[in-house]
């Protein structure tokens, strides 16, 4: 799925589908507000021919800007009214101008006794309200409005006005749908948001959409998908000399070619976050480790169950690497039924439990290969509550462990426990996963690198991280 | 009532053909520097020079006639149909023709709303469709029968018929009293003869070029009066004529052409091309209302295969 073709996206195709005649879209310049006008023709383009009236644009320069419209917007149906003109002429002569500009795009018949095509309507995007409207007065502004709405529903087409001005009470009620771009800054990154005001037949369950643009594009974030499709054989990425592949291409450009050696990366996880979404981040990285003959060290929560943990894993590698370089250190409530299950038992205090933990460490280490240890602190605090000094003393000591052996730790936690603290001060790298309005997103908080969407990619055959960077 | 008069000439009619004055569906407008009409229904743009072309051919022509050595007439259908055919593989629409043709057979029996007028009934229908639609993909089912349907909308118009309704492959057409009930009833006779000649000359053969099957039509027909009702938003019309001419066309053979006795008085001169029915088989069950009489019907002498 595309993203501008998300689920969220949808209710805003699906406005323009059943029958609705006329959009606003307002907001500051600079919001996106003609690249979503672009992208919601292009949705439509099956139905309707169509047609951009703008202020200062010629063709030639909106293909520059947007390429991807070249397919399904011609050069003629660019309709150019030059600044020169909304300067010195009469708005009224414009505006009758531009009427008969929308006029024009009527269908003709050409031959009345030749079967007719399924003819398109006129998707019609103006693009210099503001500039023709802005020395009306408010009777002949209203005027104006009720004019150029009720010429959409004359030639069975579709409106949008685009408007930088955000005071419309007149044309708010005239227009069957308004949304709003807006601009929300955090940090150094800019999120941008289409919110809902009205969409005139549609159930709104989601008033906030969060996007971004790659080149030139609108890109929607939705909600966090999970894995589809058949399980394939991971390729492995080789390590470089100084850093470990992260088992995905795109992270390893993002993160500068992989993970360096002997780093201790904390990820700290929202709450309302869904948990699939370490699998995407995680076993691309787990997989590039066994798959190598590296050895993978991680530790379960007590809520998760082994077998459904390796369900995840197994289809992607062979069994022989599995059992040679893996182990899932858990709780197994008795039923142990593979090497790489290591039972952490239920009555033990955190110290022996520890101790277990570093005799599977060192088994594992004996094949002197790199080693990739997972743990959630959030969950081991939350099983061994008595025992906090002893975890937090723990989690120095293996990171103390891991740069020392060159090799690579991830920690995870969640606010309001203890361990976060610690793993944000002791962490290398600190990845933030949060939500907001429904998508999921990555940051890095320490060192400042990247500030993006995430959403599961299946196209190899195994869930990878797909980022979409804010800019 | 409204009586029109429809001159001989190739002047505009005043009604039902003028579209100008109609400005509930018809908006006087330019665009593109030419001056037409929009529909507000079809929501579509038709220039008025289009407009008047396309009148010229729809409006009734008591001199119009199909025959077998007409090959102007021929070769103009043919090329019509030719082109919907190669359109219609992709095209699933009407022609604006027939939307047009629509509407004035709609609007003459509005402007005469409740009222019973007598005219002559028509109904055709392709003979052994069900086979058709078995040996056919929807495709060319539908295009075929979009294709048969155009042609003879076209025919019943230029004979001063409307087409009343579309049943699948069948049609209803009514053909009022215009000038005369005689020139009604001719008209009528006139009509099955050219639409039969329209499949035997110039539906046939494009069909055969397309890889389609050729057709062959039943046509029925009886004159009386008509009650015109609306059921729903489009007018209809109920009576003894539309039900009895529904029972008189099966009566016909492939290409050949039944009429009821209400007619048949009228044809004068060509009664000579029909003759009554004689075989008990194809009796007709019912009896003239009155007379008392057992209903006469008679089938054309020729047989237009």
């Amino acid at each position: 799925m595309m993203p501008s073709e998300s689920i969220e996206f949808s209710i805003i195709k699906n406005f323009v589908d059943i029958g609705n005649r006329s959009l606003l879209i307002m907001g500051e310049s600079g919001t996106g507000k003609k690249s979503i006008s672009l992208d919601l023709a292009k949705n439509v383009v099956k139905d309707y021919n169509v047609y951009f009236i703008t202020g200062n644009k010629k063709p030639e320069m909106m293909y520059t800007w947007y390429p991807w419209i070249k397919p399904f917007i011609p050069p003629e149906n660019i309709i150019e009214i030059s600044s020169n003109e909304l300067i010195s002429s009469d708005p009224n002569f414009l505006l009758a101008e531009m009427i008969n500009r929308i006029s024009s795009t009527v269908i003709t018949i050409d031959d009345p006794f030749v079967s007719e095509e399924k003819s398109k309507k006129p998707f019609i995007i103006i693009d210099i309200w503001d500039s023709l409207t802005g020395e009306f007065s408010p009777q002949l502004k209203m005027y104006a409005e009720k004019i150029v709405t009720s010429l959409a529903d004359k030639h069975n087409g579709f409106i949008v006005f685009l408007s930088d001005n955000e005071e419309h009470s007149s044309l708010e009620q005239l227009v069957d749908g308004v949304i709003q771009t807006t601009k929300l800054y955090t940090d150094n990154s800019m999120m941008r948001e289409i919110v809902i005001k009205k969409l005139m037949g549609m159930s709104i369950q989601t008033s906030k959409i969060p996007f971004s643009f790659k080149n030139g594009k609108l890109n929607i974030f939705s909600s966090f998908s999970h894995f589809k499709g058949e399980p394939k054989k991971f390729e492995p990425i080789i390590d470089s000399k100084d850093r470990f592949s992260t088992g995905n291409l795109n992270f390893d450009v993002k993160s500068g070619g992989g993970l360096k050696k002997g780093t201790v990366i904390g990820i700290e996880i929202d709450p309302d976050v869904d948990r699939y979404a370490f699998v995407p981040f995680l076993l691309p990285l787990v997989l590039n480790f066994i798959s190598q003959g590296h050895s993978s060290l991680i530790s379960l929560s007590s809520d998760q169950n082994a077998e459904s943990y390796l369900d995840h894993i197994s289809p992607h590698v062979d069994d022989q690497k599995l059992l040679e370089n893996l182990r899932l250190y858990c709780h197994t409530f008795g039923e142990v039924k593979s090497k790489i299950i290591v039972d952490r038992g239920e009555e033990q205090n955190f110290e022996s439990a520890h101790n277990l933990w570093l005799e599977s460490y060192i088994e594992l280490k004996q094949k002197q290969t790199p080693l990739l240890m997972l743990v959630d602190y959030s969950f081991i605090e939350l099983g061994y509550r008595d025992n906090l000094n002893s975890i937090l003393k723990a989690m120095i000591e293996n990171t103390r462990i891991i740069r020392h052996n060159k090799d690579l730790m991830i920690m995870t936690s969640r606010p309001g426990f203890q361990t976060l603290d610690v793993m944000k001060s002791a962490c290398d790298v600190h990845f933030r996963i949060f939500d907001h309005n429904g998508c999921t997103f990555i940051s890095t908080e320490k060192p400042k690198l990247f500030y993006s969407n995430i959403q599961t990619d299946s196209s190899l055959g195994y869930p990878r991280l797909q980022f979409t960077d804010i800019f | 009532m409204l009586s029109p008069t429809i001159p001989k000439t190739n002047d505009y009619l005043p009604f039902p053909f003028d579209i100008q004055n109609d400005r509930l569906r018809f908006q006087s407008t330019t665009v593109q520097n030419q001056k037409g009409y929009y529909d507000l229904v079809e929501k579509k743009f038709i220039s008025t020079q289009k407009m008047k072309k396309l009148i010229d051919e729809l409006k009734p022509d008591n001199n119009f006639e199909i025959k077998h050595d007409d090959s102007i007439v021929i070769d103009k259908i043919k090329k019509r149909i030719n082109q919907n055919m190669s359109f219609m593989q992709k095209n699933t629409r009407d022609s604006y023709s027939i939307k047009l043709l629509r509407y004035l057979s709609n609007r003459f029996l509005s402007s005469q709303f409740e009222q019973n007028i007598t005219t002559a009934i028509l109904f055709v229908d392709i003979v052994k469709s069900t086979n058709l639609a078995n040996t056919l993909t929807p495709d060319e089912m539908s295009s075929l029968v979009r294709v048969f349907s155009q042609e003879i909308s076209i025919l019943i118009s230029k004979h001063s018929g409307f087409v009343l309704k579309y049943a699948g492959d069948a049609a209803i057409a009514f053909f009022p009293i215009f000038d005369n009930p005689k020139e009604m009833s001719q008209n009528v006779i006139k009509c099955a003869k050219s639409m039969n000649l329209l499949i035997k000359y110039a539906l046939n053969p494009t069909f055969t070029k397309f890889g389609l099957p050729e057709i062959k039509i039943r046509v029925g027909a009886e004159s009386g009066n008509n009650q015109i009702v609306f059921f729903g938003p489009e007018p209809d019309l109920i009576g003894s004529t539309i039900t009895m001419t529904s029972k008189i066309y099966p009566l016909a053979d492939p290409c050949q052409i039944a009429i009821g006795e209400e007619i048949y008085k009228k044809l004068n001169d060509l009664q000579h091309h029909f003759s009554q029915i004689q075989s008990d088989s194809k009796k007709l069950p019912y009896t003239n209302s009155s007379t008392g009489e057992k209903y006469l019907v008679y089938l054309s002498k020729e047989v237009f295969s």
